[in-house]
């Protein structure tokens, strides 16, 4: 998805990665990640997400092909040092949090940053705040409920102050609540200037919550789009084994005339209600 | 290593071998690598040793840990020993010129001959273990210890711990991953050791966890109802392995009784020149 007006902050070419078992991960990977975008990457089990994500702080290395972030090249650069510019959770939060308290939690990374005693308080302070979390500053990480222990990771990866965020399935295991909560604080990082972009197996928080989407498929980026583009697009729905969100395979089956909006439920009803499609 | 059980699976003589044979066969070549203070029976140990290995895995035998470590120790201790092994009296000479080192002194003949000899007693071992490993499934390991009369319990216990293992390698790489996207130091040898506390506490509670939904899995599929669950599949002995016994068997008194008529063919004290390292009795 080519788009002039935004500011790219990441620009990946031909990227290609082999694991030494001779897997082909990633075959010939071109993109342009745009500032302020929430970036869903979707796909099968296999099909190369993770490792693509990987290569933006440097966890894995490209076998072919370049990764820039924020024009600079990512191969020279160590993941420590990358870190102030991607953020990375991770899937389970239990391999991330260790500290005794979540306060020093969110103060672990920047310290690692090398950033000053009162610069540390007052990130942390903002951190807090924009998080809700000051009910939880005292606990320990490990005896929060599973969908606490996400924020808090989320939160304490935030603090650094990435102009990137990973969110590596945030929605597993997940109630709708939690969901809701890590959509919402999404939207909100996006407004304060940050690019997310989500690996999700969930359609229907990707649907709500993406800005466009990346399709991946043995390795490939098969399609690259809006929600509406990429969910309508049958056969490489298909051709990927995903299943669209319901209200899109509603609208796939009934051609509404006016088939530019992205669609809601309310979107939907109207269509439906005003008789505007055909079978 | 992204397998750590280091079992490499095939269809060899040594595939089928009954893992209690190949057990008997390692005590058997530890024992006969210890009998001479010489290089040659350890030395034929291991080129048996690597013969069959061959046999068994092929190449893949020369990328296996276990023979990078003997090419190691090669290095290391036929080196090593030359300049500081306390025996050492005479000087080697390398083309007429004597190497020595400050500290250590000059490289002596019989530090090379106690390094070779060291290193051929180990390697051969290390060779047979290496077969042992690479050739056995972890789970006829298992049954080999049960019909040894290891209680089954033990024997579980045993096999799944060799199974967390590469789950623990692989959980110890992500949560590594994880703490260096946040910003972990990873320039000098005090950063590693800051970052083990971010590594070990998340490593340990996911294990505990892990242990515990396991254990109540088990439980739940009716593990510890009996001391002596139905074995599906059966190891037995074949002719053949009995015939590889007997000839190791063989083998191990025709040494022990050479060994006793003859003493150990020890030739520290009569070494002058490099030829002297290979002689089997003294001139």
């Amino acid at each position: 998805m080519k788009n002039m007006n935004k500011e790219v902050v990441a620009h990946i070419e031909n990227l290609e990665h082999t694991y030494s078992s001779g897997h082909k991960a990633l075959i010939d990977i071109n993109l342009d990640i745009y500032k302020q975008e929430i970036t869903a990457i979707i796909g099968q089990n296999g099909s190369g997400k993770t490792t693509l994500s990987k290569h933006f702080n440097g966890l894995l290395r490209p076998t072919g092909g370049k990764i820039f972030v924020n024009g600079k090249d990512v191969a020279s650069r160590r993941v420590s040092e990358m870190a102030r510019e991607v953020g990375y959770v991770f899937q389970n939060p239990n391999y991330q949090l260790f500290c005794p308290t979540v306060l020093e939690e969110i103060r672990f990374g920047l310290k690692n940053l090398k950033l000053s005693d009162e610069q540390i308080k007052a990130r942390s302070r903002e951190v807090i705040e924009e998080f809700d979390l000051r009910g939880m500053v005292k606990k320990q990480p490990v005896t929060l409920s599973s969908g606490s222990k996400k924020i808090v990771a989320l939160a304490s990866v935030y603090a650094m102050d990435p102009e990137i965020l990973f969110l590596d399935e945030p929605t597993t295991g997940q109630d709708q609540y939690g969901k809701t909560k890590l959509g919402l604080l999404s939207r909100k990082m996006k407004q304060l200037g940050k690019t997310i972009i989500i690996i999700s197996h969930d359609m229907d928080f990707v649907a709500e919550y993406a800005d466009r989407v990346i399709v991946m498929n043995e390795s490939r980026v098969i399609l690259d789009g809006t929600p509406a583009d990429v969910f309508s697009n049958e056969e490489v729905m298909r051709t990927a084994h995903i299943m669209p969100p319901q209200i899109y395979a509603i609208g796939n089956h009934i051609h509404a005339v006016s088939s530019e909006t992205r669609l809601s439920v309310m979107e939907l009803a109207k269509v439906l209600a005003e008789g505007d499609y055909c079978l | 290593m992204s397998d750590m059980s280091m079992y490499i699976p095939g269809n060899s003589f040594f595939h089928k071998c009954d893992a209690r044979v190949k057990m008997l066969l390692l005590v058997i070549v530890s024992i006969m690598a210890f009998l001479f203070h010489s290089p040659y029976l350890s030395g034929f140990l291991l080129i048996v040793g690597a013969v069959f290995n061959y046999i068994s895995i092929g190449n893949r035998m020369f990328k296996h840990m276990l023979t990078r470590m003997i090419i190691i120790m090669m290095f290391f201790l036929i080196i090593l020993h030359g300049f500081v092994n306390p025996r050492g009296e005479t000087p080697a000479s390398f083309f007429g010129q004597v190497i020595s080192l400050p500290f250590f002194g000059a490289y002596t003949y019989e530090g090379f001959y106690l390094g070779l000899v060291f290193w051929l007693r180990l390697s051969s071992i290390i060779m047979m273990a290496e077969l042992f490993i690479s050739t056995t499934s972890p789970s006829d390991l298992i049954h080999g210890l049960h019909k040894l009369g290891v209680p089954y319990n033990f024997c579980f216990m045993v096999s799944m711990s060799l199974q967390l293992i590469p789950i623990s390698v692989r959980e110890a790489q992500i949560i590594n991953s994880a703490q260096r996207a946040r910003g972990l130091p990873e320039k000098s040898i005090v950063d590693r050791f800051k970052g083990l506390l971010p590594m070990f506490v998340p490593l340990v509670v996911s294990s505990l966890e892990r242990m515990e939904r396991t254990s109540m899995a088990l439980e739940c599929r009716g593990f510890g109802n009996t001391n002596n669950p139905t074995s599906m599949s059966d190891i037995v002995i074949r002719k053949s392995d009995i015939a590889l016994m007997a000839v190791t068997l063989l083998l191990l008194v025709v040494c022990v009784v050479i060994r006793i008529r003859f003493g150990s063919f020890d030739m520290t004290d009569h070494l002058t020149s490099w030829a002297d390292c290979f002689r089997l009795v003294a001139r």
